[in-house]
């Protein structure tokens, strides 16, 4: 296989010349056997003609004549004096009674014409071949017979064999130096162009980075040379292209945006880094897989099943299954439209996490304003009416009433309150007044106001300051605040009887607070949205000891605006620590 | 006609993995009704039950027919025969989503244990087997199929916790006892759903080791 070309070539050229051999040598050996005929017989005519002088017509040879005749036998030649009706009158080798009439021989017929006749004939008694040659016999212009000489040409026939093997021979010689030169040329021809379809099938598998050099100045080096200059461009225009598309590469990995591309049979064609980390993350060479092998999202599945029997684009939402949940909004454009079928089709997953944690966020707000407000403003209504009805004559309820009345009021001022603070903080309005504190003082002095709140349910708050002062530039008031709220929790979800710690520790150039209870702890599902406007783990427990569910949202504005960070650990039934850090103010 | 018969081996590998999709998507929003104590999100899974058992008899009917009609060779065989099991395993699995969801709508009616204990971790747990069991099928992922195997185990662990914990809470909370034993059957029917995400992920397993004799078979028959 490897070698046809190789194969084919040395036999087109051993055949050429085997052809050509054969030719020469059946010009040659017939050109030999020709002139050596030619010889013979002009030698056998010449000595006819000599003979013929002797012959007179009607006269029987005499015995001296008949001596000279015999005298040609041992030089091969049989002389035959025939008469016009072609009766043998004399022969040098046979008793002319005993022979056939002549009549019919060629060479008899053509020199009773005058002319001199030739002919070859096989003799079957002999088993050789002779060349018979006839002259007329003449006297005052009549033909009166014919002199024919026969000579066996069994000698010119083993010097043709002679000369054909000497010609055979050299031939032979001849045939294999040419097979040798033909092959010496055939191998580096088969072997050039091998070696070009070995180059071109390189090219063809991307390999463009390299040259080939032939041996020789022909055709074949012309080729190589287009194709040098073939893979040179190729090259120089995979590499713009492969640049082209490191940089698409690079810019559609980098996007925010999840991209997924399918073809006309939803096969996937092109994914980005974004889509791999949401849907593939563990196989993420997901290209050429049908998508169902990797999409498996019931509403996605729909969603692209559905678009792609209209043939237009669409944009959906959806949420992913994942901890913690993910939303997103979908955009699938078809491209490319064929016969009203699009080649393919792009896919943007935009991520609305945020956006949506954010309308979730907006929307409890309004609800749990509402709900808040709705239970202490129907107690004051009530209670209200109820005066209004008569009850204000009641002297022994009267006091009651007014009482619930105003605790209701109470409340509704607190969130108010909490809720005014919390919107000018958000809206960078608070005025905080910032001066250099103590915050052992501050510290102590939010201990001291919890302890009535302590005290019912024999819970201890335990604060040893480790340095007389520390110095911290903040607005004190807030930062009582704080630790007023963060110290109300701790007690609040504590056990009875159980004990709070107040940390102090230098992180840098900050002072971390920290708040520790051994009380219910907080489930880590919740952990994450606490500090959201109204957020809590228990509403009906928070609302009963007279929570608002705002102290950890104003907690996390005050801390920010003083560029610390409020941070929660906590561990469901062992307790909760939530610490905030301020900058130390440095003198 | 063989060509026919790759493509109706898609088609039903297709419809296996949306059914697939349809359960992982019933078992996110029972255990998302769970913890959020959602009810609506609740009566989303009553809404799946009909389209999965719906998509379960039309698999079935599929596999069945190519069964019959082609008589498919070793590997593809043991692929049928797997789909028609995870078919099975994963219609079992959103009856369990069901009977979760029933359990979660009559807990709303009591007051909560506050705690949920461990049993968000634990349908996590379950959640994640069901997800890389499917993976692990589509993917022709053995090594991943058997971690599936091994976080059974986790899972078996959760439930013998959760039980502890919630038999010392019944003694302590009298009052509390109806909410403890729904959260009981609860952690009983994930215990389940790991039980069948196992079982898939075997299937998962027995078609990687069948594609490999496939394989095999292909090539003695190509000597020949
Ligand atoms: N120390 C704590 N231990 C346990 N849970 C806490 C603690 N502090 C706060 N929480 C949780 O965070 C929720 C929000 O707290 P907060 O914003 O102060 O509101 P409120 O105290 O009015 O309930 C609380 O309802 C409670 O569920
Ligand atoms: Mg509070």
């Amino acid at each position: 296989m490897k070698n046809r070309l190789f194969i084919k070539i040395l036999l087109t050229y051993l055949a050429l010349i085997f052809v050509l051999l054969g030719v020469l040598d059946f010009y040659l050996t017939r050109d030999v056997e020709k002139r050596q005929t030619d010889q013979i017989a002009k030698g056998l005519e010449e000595r006819a003609e000599l003979l013929a002088l002797d012959i007179q017509p009607d006269v029987p040879l005499g015995e001296t004549q008949r001596k000279v005749l015999a005298a040609h036998v041992p030089a091969n030649a049989r002389i035959t004096w025939i008469e016009p009706h072609g009766v043998v009158l004399e022969d040098t080798n046979a008793n002319p009674a005993e022979m056939e009439n002549h009549a019919a021989r060629p060479e008899f017929i053509e020199a009773l014409q005058g002319r001199v006749g030739r002919s070859i004939r096989f003799s079957h008694t002999l088993h050789i071949n002779f060349l018979y040659v006839a002259i007329p016999l003449e006297s005052d212009g009549r033909i009166f017979g014919a002199l024919r000489l026969a000579y066996p040409l069994s000698d010119l026939q083993q010097q043709i064999q002679v000369i054909r093997r000497r010609i055979w021979i050299s031939s032979l010689l001849a045939f294999l130096l040419a097979a040798l030169i033909g092959y010496l040329l055939s191998r580096s021809l088969a072997s050039r162009i091998d070696a070009l379809r070995k180059f071109s099938e390189s090219i063809a598998s991307g390999n463009f980075q390299q040259h080939i050099t032939l041996r020789g100045h022909d055709e074949l080096n012309v080729l190589a040379q287009s194709l040098n200059s073939t893979a040179d461009q190729l090259y120089t225009l995979f590499q713009s292209l492969d640049a082209e598309r490191a940089k698409l590469s690079t810019i559609l990995d980098n996007t925010s945006e999840g991209v997924l591309v399918l073809d006309r049979d939803k096969n996937i064609v092109l994914t980005n880094r974004i889509f791999n980390a949401l849907f593939n993350r563990r196989f993420p060479t997901a290209v050429g897989k049908p998508w169902f092998e990797v999409i498996r999202h019931a509403e996605l599945q729909a969603f692209i099943d559905k678009t792609f029997e209209s043939q237009s684009s669409a944009t959906t939402s959806l949420a992913l299954h994942d901890t913690p949940e993910r939303f997103f909004q979908v955009t699938l454009v078809p491209v490319g439209k064929k016969e009203g079928r699009s080649a393919l089709w792009i896919a943007v997953f935009y991520d609305t996490t945020e956006l949506e944690r954010l309308e979730r966020v907006r929307k409890d707000f309004i609800a749990n304003v509402s709900h808040e407000m709705r239970t202490p403003l129907a107690t004051i209504q009530g209670y209200a009416e109820t005066l209004a009805e008569g009850a204000v004559n009641d002297l022994e309820r009267r006091g009651d009433f007014l009482e619930r009345i105003r605790l209701q009021a109470e409340r509704l001022g607190k969130l108010t309150g909490d809720l005014l603070t919390l919107s000018t903080i958000e809206a960078g309005k608070y005025p905080f007044k910032k001066s250099l504190q103590d915050l052992n003082r501050i510290i102590t002095d939010a201990v001291i106001a919890v302890d009535g709140v302590a005290r019912p349910s024999a819970v201890t708050v335990r604060y040893q300051p480790t340095v007389s002062s520390l110095p911290v530039e903040c607005d004190p008031d807030a930062i009582h605040q704080v630790l007023l709220n963060l110290l109300d929790n701790a007690v609040k979800f504590s056990r009875p009887g159980g004990r709070i710690e107040i940390e102090l520790r230098k992180i840098d150039r900050a002072v971390q607070v920290a708040v520790v209870d051994h009380g219910i702890g907080i489930p880590s599902t919740d952990l994450p949205r606490l500090g959201e406007r109204f957020y809590r783990v228990d509403k009906a427990r928070s609302r009963e000891l007279g929570g608002t569910g705002l102290g950890l949202a104003i907690v996390k504005h005050i801390v920010e605006a003083h560029e610390g960070k409020l941070n929660i650990e906590s561990h469901l039934g062992e307790g909760s620590r939530f610490s905030f850090t301020l900058p130390v103010a440095e003198h | 006609m063989h060509r026919h018969f790759e493509e109706e081996l898609s088609e039903l590998k297709q419809k296996l993995l949306s059914m697939g999709s349809l359960v992982e998507r019933s078992l996110h929003q029972s255990i998302k009704a769970l913890i959020e104590r959602d009810a609506q999100m609740g009566l989303k899974v009553f809404d799946d039950e009909e389209p999965i058992n719906r998509l379960q008899i039309e698999i079935d009917d599929r596999a069945m027919r190519l069964l019959a009609l082609q008589q498919p060779m070793a590997g593809d065989l043991r692929l049928i025969a797997s789909v028609v099991k995870i078919n099975n395993d994963l219609e079992r699995i959103g009856d369990q989503c069901v009977n979760i969801t029933q359990r979660v709508l009559s807990l709303m009616h009591q007051t909560p244990i506050s705690p949920l204990i461990d049993m968000p971790r634990m349908a996590a747990a379950a959640e994640k087997m069901l997800h890389d069991a499917l993976d692990a099928f589509v993917n022709r992922n053995a090594d991943l199929a058997r971690t599936v195997l091994e976080s059974d185990d986790t899972v078996d662990h959760l439930r013998d916790d959760i039980f502890q914990e919630l038999v010392k809470y019944m003694s302590a909370h009298p009052e509390g006892v109806q909410a403890a034993l729904d959260l009981l059957l609860i952690s009983r029917n994930i215990e389940r759903i790991a039980d069948h995400a196992t079982n898939i992920a075997e299937d998962a397993i027995f078609v990687v080791a069948g594609r490999d004799v496939r394989h095999h078979m292909e090539e003695t028959s190509k000597e020949k």
